[in-house]
């Protein structure tokens, strides 16, 4: 299945791209696993995670726009946004 | 029904005002507070050349929207409107527009803070400071983190 993944702020800045499509193999993939894959074809996106968890920032899942466990199943056409904690205002 | 946007550009807050104001007013709502947030000219000593302001959308204003709709169906609470813009700001623009019609005013007031405070956290809404000691990028709690 394909799953776009799409990156804002700090994260996109330290990735060096905004949006990516991947293509995963799995029947009943949960986000955790597309979030490992991800990391994996796009070094990019492995390399800002970790330097934004050496700076004790965590990073937020969304999936279509909503917050959601690691444990959630995905499925084709999701999209997967990486975002830095919100900064409304 | 409540008035959640974000928005590239200014908004005409005097028409978001006269709407809710002639709506809640004929109710008999006594107490319409409005809050407009700016953007900072120093911040930590420095100067501030602009904010840059980015949104995911078209999520961010779907969480707008979930957070006035939650207030607006309060006991006392006529209708409730929040605007924020994205895009590069100067200082003393106007960023975050946040406006109540409530019952009583000590409510109004709540009410309004309450929406500030969640509007900063909750809406997947991002900025970028530029100023005089080079760019930073700003996180939920505030804290912020140089660029580059």
């Amino acid at each position: 299945m394909r799953i776009r993944i799409k990156l804002f702020s700090i994260v996109s800045d330290l990735a060096g791209f905004k949006e990516a499509t991947i293509e995963v193999n799995c029947s009943q993939c949960v986000l955790e696993e597309v979030i490992r894959i991800a990391r994996q074809v796009l070094p990019g996106l492995d390399k800002a995670i970790k330097l934004l968890g050496e700076r004790g920032v965590e990073v937020v899942y969304l999936v279509n726009g909503v917050k959601t466990p690691l444990s959630q199943i995905l499925h084709d056409g999701d999209e997967v946004a990486i975002i830095p904690p919100a900064s409304g205002g | 029904m409540v008035y959640a946007r974000i928005l590239d550009s200014k908004p005409s807050l005097e028409e978001v005002v006269k709407s809710i104001e002639e709506k809640c007013s004929a109710q008999g709502y006594g107490s319409l507070v409005v809050y407009v947030g700016y953007v900072k000219g120093v911040v930590d000593g420095h100067k501030v050349y602009e904010l840059q302001y980015e949104a995911y959308m078209p999520y961010a204003e779907r969480v707008l929207r979930m957070i006035a709709e939650e207030y607006a169906r309060m006991e006392g609470v006529c209708d409730v409107a929040i605007i924020h813009r994205v895009g590069a700001l100067k200082p003393g623009e106007e960023a975050l527009y946040i406006v109540v019609s409530a019952e009583p005013r000590s409510k109004a007031f709540r009410v309004a803070e309450e929406i500030l405070e969640r509007v900063k956290r909750e809406p997947p809404i991002f900025k970028l400071e530029r100023r005089s000691d080079g760019d930073y990028w700003v996180l939920g709690d505030g804290r912020r983190i140089p660029r580059g």
